[in-house]
C-alpha cells in the first residue's frame, strides 16, 4: 500500500465520526453526510498520490466533503431553508484547522425516541465509528441484511422528520444517553471480540470507543452511568497488557501478572467508580445503603472491600444482564440453601435497591466459586440476550457446584475471550479471581 | 419544516362531542387557547376540527369498476382522526414539543407527520 493510501487510511479512520457528524448537522441528512465523505475520501486517494498528502488532512477531507454538500444544497429546497444555519457552520469552519466535534450531537440525534429502539444503538456504530452493516449485525447477532434494512430506513427517518443535530435540552438527555452508553461499549466489546489488537482497525475502534466515553463523561459529568461505565472501559483496558501472554493467549484473570496492569488507569478508574457511586446511591438509595463491599484498588494493586461501587455498578447493567445475575444469583442462593446470608430489607426500601442488593451480595459469592465468567459477560451487551437465549439451549450456566473449569487456553474462540473480560459488572469478580485477599 | 399534528380522538373523546355537554365546552376552550398559542408563536399554517367519524364516507376503489360507496370512516377502529394542526417548526424536537402541549395528547394519540416537500420547489 502506498504511503498515501496508507493516509488516507488512517484520516478516515481518524476523523471519520466527526466529518460525518459535522456533514450531518451541515445537511440534515446522514446519508448525504456520508456520501460527500465517501466522494471526499474517494478523490483524496486520486489526488493525494500525485500532490502529496496535505499537512492537514482532516481539514483537506472537510472542505472536499463541505464542497460536495454544497452543490447538493444548490438543488435543495429544504437545505436551502436551512440557510441561516448553514451560513453560521461556515463561519465556525472557515478560519478553524481542526473540525469541531459534534460526535456527541450526532450520537443523541441516533438515539433520538422517535428512532426504532432496536436500531439506535447499531445507527450510532455505523454513523459514528464507520462500522459496516455485516460487522454491525455481527456485533447484535442480527442478519446483515436484517440490519442493513434498518439502518437505511432509520436513516431516512432522520432526514423525512428532520431529527435535529443540536445538542438536545438537558431534559430529555438521559432516556437518549442509555442508547448512547449502550453503543459504546458495544464498540469496545467489539474490539475485544475480534481480538488482541496489533490490527489497526481494532486499536482504533478501542480507542474510538474509549474516546467517546471520554466526550461524554465530559459533557455530562453528573451522570452516574456515565461515569461507570468509562470506569468499568478503564478497569478493562488497564489490564489490556496482562491480558494475554508472550504467545497471544489469553491469560485468566487469576493468573495474570499484576504488575503488568495499569495503575493510572485503574486509579482514574477506580475514582471514576466512586464519583459514580455516590451519585447513584444517592440517589437511587438515599442515605439508607449501608457500605460493605467498597472495592479499592490501592496503587500497587491491593484489594479492599466495602459496596457502593458493587451496587452502583450493578445498578449501571443492562436489564438483560441484570436479569442473567439474578438467574445466577437465584440459582446460588437456592443452593446454599435457606442458611446464607440473605440480606434483610426495610420495606422503606425501593424494589429497585432490594434486588441490586441482593444480587450483589449473592453474585459477588457465586463468582468466586467460578474461576472464569462465562462467555456471555465476554461481549458487547447489546448481544448478551440473544447469546444467553442461545447457551440456554446448548450448554448449562455454570454453578456453584459445577464451578466452570479453568478456562482452558485451547478452547473455542469465545471460550478464550472468555478468560479476560470486558463487562461492567467485573467489580466484584475481579476482587475475588486476582486476588484472595482477606476482607476487612 | 412543516408537521401535521394529527388527532386521534379516543371512544371517550368523540362521546363528549357527541353529547356536546359542559365537558365538550371545557374541551374547546382548551383548544382555543392551543390555538391561540400556536398562532401567537408565529408557528401555526393551519388546521381543522373534522366532523364527527359518523358523519364521513368513505370511497373504496373496485378492481376493473367503479370505487364503491360506504358509509363510516376508511378505518373501523377505536381512535378516529378528530382534527388537525399544521405547523411549521425547525426540528423533531420543536415539533413534539408542540404536540405535546395540544389538549389531545394527555387523553389520546397524537401523530406528528412531516409534510412532504416536493423535490425541488
Amino acid at each position: 500500500m502506498s504511503s498515501s493510501h496508507a493516509a488516507v487510511e488512517a484520516a478516515a479512520r481518524d476523523a471519520y465520526g466527526k466529518l460525518v457528524a459535522w456533514g450531518a448537522r451541515f445537511a440534515r441528512d446522514v446519508v448525504a453526510a456520508e456520501d460527500a465523505l465517501a466522494d471526499a475520501l474517494e478523490r483524496a486517494l486520486r489526488t493525494w498520490p500525485e500532490r502529496g498528502v496535505p499537512t492537514n488532512p482532516e481539514a483537506w477531507l472537510l472542505t472536499a466533503a463541505r464542497n460536495r454538500l454544497r452543490d447538493a444544497d444548490k438543488h435543495d429546497a429544504v437545505r436551502r431553508r436551512a440557510e441561516a444555519t448553514i451560513t453560521q457552520l461556515h463561519e465556525e469552519l472557515g478560519s478553524a484547522e481542526t473540525v469541531v466535534d459534534r460526535r456527541l450531537e450526532l450520537m443523541l440525534a441516533c438515539a433520538h425516541p422517535a428512532i426504532d429502539e432496536a436500531v439506535r444503538a447499531p445507527l450510532m456504530l455505523q454513523v459514528v465509528l464507520g462500522l459496516d452493516a455485516s460487522t454491525v449485525a455481527r456485533a447484535f447477532m442480527v442478519s446483515p441484511s436484517g440490519m442493513s434494512k434498518r439502518l437505511v430506513r432509520a436513516k431516512a427517518k432522520i432526514k423525512a422528520a428532520a431529527i435535529g443535530f443540536e445538542l438536545p435540552e438537558a431534559a430529555l438527555w438521559p432516556r437518549r444517553l442509555a442508547t448512547v452508553l449502550d453503543a459504546i461499549y458495544a464498540a469496545y466489546g467489539r474490539s475485544w471480540d475480534l481480538g488482541c489488537a496489533t490490527d489497526a482497525g481494532v486499536d482504533a475502534l478501542r480507542a474510538e470507543a474509549l474516546h467517546l466515553s471520554r466526550v461524554v463523561a465530559a459533557a455530562v459529568p453528573t451522570e452516574p452511568e456515565v461515569l461507570a461505565l468509562r470506569s468499568l472501559m478503564l478497569y478493562c483496558e488497564a489490564r489490556r497488557e496482562a491480558r494475554t501472554d508472550a504467545d497471544g493467549l489469553w491469560v485468566p484473570l487469576d493468573e495474570q501478572d499484576v504488575t503488568r496492569w495499569d495503575d493510572g488507569c485503574l486509579q482514574e478508574a477506580e475514582r471514576l467508580l466512586h464519583a459514580a457511586a455516590s451519585r447513584a446511591t444517592l440517589a437511587a438509595c438515599g442515605a439508607t445503603h449501608h457500605p460493605a463491599s467498597l472495592v479499592r484498588f490501592a496503587p500497587g494493586g491491593v484489594a479492599k472491600t466495602c459496596g457502593m461501587p458493587d451496587t452502583a455498578a450493578f445498578r449501571l447493567l443492562p436489564r438483560s444482564e441484570k436479569s442473567f445475575a439474578i438467574r445466577r444469583a437465584g440459582s446460588h442462593h437456592r443452593l446454599l440453601g435457606p442458611t446464607s446470608s440473605r440480606p434483610r430489607f426495610s420495606r422503606r426500601m425501593s424494589p429497585d435497591f432490594e434486588t441490586v442488593s441482593t444480587i450483589v451480595r449473592m453474585s459477588a459469592t457465586c463468582i468466586e466459586s467460578c474461576t472464569s465468567i462465562t462467555p456471555a459477560w465476554a461481549r458487547g451487551w447489546g448481544c448478551v440476550r440473544p447469546r444467553l437465549a442461545s447457551m440456554g439451549r446448548t450448554q448449562r450456566l455454570p454453578s456453584y457446584e459445577q464451578p466452570t473449569a479453568t478456562p482452558s487456553r485451547t478452547i473455542s474462540p469465545i471460550g478464550r475471550c472468555a478468560s479476560s473480560l470486558p463487562d461492567r459488572r467485573t467489580r466484584g469478580t475481579r476482587r475475588t479471581l486476582a486476588y484472595s485477599a482477606p476482607l476487612d | 419544516m412543516q408537521y401535521a399534528i394529527l388527532i386521534y380522538e379516543s371512544p371517550e373523546d368523540l362521546h363528549i362531542r357527541r353529547e356536546g355537554s359542559e365537558a365538550h365546552q371545557e374541551v374547546n376552550s382548551a383548544y382555543a387557547t392551543y390555538t391561540k398559542a400556536l398562532i401567537e408563536a408565529g408557528v401555526m399554517r393551519g388546521g381543522e376540527e373534522l366532523a364527527l367519524p359518523d358523519a364521513a364516507t368513505t370511497l373504496v376503489a373496485k378492481q376493473g369498476g367503479r370505487p364503491v360507496v360506504q358509509d363510516g370512516p376508511f378505518a373501523d377502529v377505536k381512535e378516529q382522526l378528530g382534527g388537525f394542526y399544521i405547523i411549521e417548526v425547525e426540528t423533531l424536537d420543536d415539533a413534539i414539543a408542540w404536540a405535546s402541549r395540544c389538549p389531545a395528547a394527555n387523553r389520546c394519540k397524537v401523530e406528528i407527520r412531516p409534510i412532504e416537500v416536493p423535490p425541488s420547489a
